[in-house]
């Protein structure tokens, strides 16, 4: 039943939280690794939890993995060496130059704020889905969210070198004072 | 969506895309595959008492006794080799390799284990056959194999002592106290509990047989003993 119910979970959401690392590390390869953590503490802890909360679930255990990550704490394990193999092998990634520098601007936001605006972002997740994975209640997931845009807002108007042509400059900080639901 | 957003999304987009070709996306299958064969045996396997315990001091003491004298067994335990190791981070794992416990050479490494212990007269080691062997493809760490030959000779012993004391068997209750008295420093049990809180549960139901009090040998052998029996 637990392998079964293994399978199910990993089917589900495993190519979700490679993406989630697969955006946040460098060198990429080393999401491998990450998430073949994620699927471990699962497996070891199976927690008796279903449908969105399983996946809000792991989206908390993927970002405490993250932030150990981070820390420079490496940990590398001989299963998830072809996994890291054939992520290597991809073509590198080419970012727009203004996408890059809106997400220089986010890598200096506060940790927090950072978290909330690029799993809204990035995951796709809703406020409510947001407070899941950090900890939090849905209305401070949106206050967080709301602060994050004001505070990129700021970082980008801070920014005197900006190489972001001048029109995606003004929709950026309009962004801070507009803000998305969605995003 | 703002400008912004649609720049953070993008950017996210590009990044993810190196997770959905068709090579990632079999490594990653192959990945689960593997993991869901690893550490949940382990737990299931371990009995009760064990699973909370965790770290401390290595002694090396020696068990109990000499070779029980039994054949050596007919199984090759090289194929209950998987080729997966484990790490050392992991409190469940030390980093040797997994072995599958649903191959009958697993018999081999079991009664290499054996060797290390006497039983009292009458009790085999089929309950740690039992607790070991399975019809599932399961794998197991020799480590845990080990503690489990020696788990059950701390069974055989407790009943033997239970029945010693039952019968006013003094010479058989007095050998068997002696042996409980060891069990604690016995290098199998001592690497499956690194914080020693095995080794003072031991201690104490070793205290208990020796000043004839058979409440706390009853319960060791009603809660740990319902496998290697």
């Amino acid at each position: 039943m637990s392998e079964n119910r293994f399978r199910g979970v990993y089917d589900a959401h495993a190519a979700d939280l490679l993406a989630y690392f697969v955006r946040r590390v460098d060198p990429v390869e080393d999401a491998a690794d990450l998430v073949s953590e994620v699927f471990l503490v699962w497996w070891r802890r199976r927690p008796e939890l279903s449908g969105d909360e399983e996946r809000m679930w792991l989206y908390g255990v993927a970002r405490k993995t993250l932030a150990t990550y981070e820390r420079g704490v490496r940990r590398r394990y001989r299963l998830a060496a072809a996994l890291a193999t054939a992520l290597r092998n991809q073509p590198p990634v080419m970012i727009e130059e203004a996408a890059a520098h809106v997400t220089d601007a986010v890598s200096r936001l506060p940790a927090r704020d950072r978290d909330a605006l690029l799993l809204s972002c990035w995951e796709g997740l809703t406020p409510e889905q947001i407070g899941a994975v950090l900890g939090i209640r849905p209305g401070a997931a949106r206050v967080r969210l709301h602060r994050a845009r004001q505070r990129l807002r700021q970082l980008l108007e801070e920014d005197e070198n900006a190489v972001m042509p001048r029109h995606q400059i003004k929709g950026a900080i309009r962004a801070g004072t507009t803000g998305s639901e969605r995003c | 969506m703002t400008d912004t957003d649609q720049l953070l999304a993008d950017t996210g987009a590009v990044r993810a895309v190196a997770a959905r070709t068709p090579a990632v996306a079999h490594a990653l299958a192959s990945l689960g595959d593997h993991i869901e064969c690893i550490p949940e045996p382990l737990r299931h396997r371990r009995p009760r008492a064990w699973a909370a315990v965790a770290v401390a001091t290595a002694i090396a003491a020696v068990a109990v006794a000499v070779p029980t004298g039994a054949a050596a067994s007919a199984f090759d335990w090289a194929s209950a080799r998987t080729g997966l190791f484990g790490r050392e981070s992991d409190i469940e794992n030390d980093a040797s390799e997994f072995l599958d416990a649903s191959d009958q050479g697993i018999r081999a490494v079991i009664e290499r284990h054996t060797r290390h212990y006497t039983l009292p007269q009458g009790a085999t080691w089929e309950p740690a056959y039992d607790s070991v062997l399975t019809d599932e493809r399961v794998f197991v760490q020799e480590r845990l194999v080990a503690a489990i030959v020696a788990r059950t000779a701390v069974c055989a012993w407790e009943r033997e002592w239970l029945e010693a004391s039952t019968a006013d068997a003094a010479t058989r209750a007095h050998r068997a106290a002696d042996v409980l008295a060891s069990a604690s420093s016995w290098p199998a049990l001592v690497a499956e509990d690194p914080t020693g809180g095995l080794r003072r549960h031991l201690d104490g139901v070793a205290r208990a047989a020796a000043k004839a009090d058979e409440h706390l040998v009853r319960a060791d052998v009603a809660m740990n003993c319902a496998v290697a029996r």
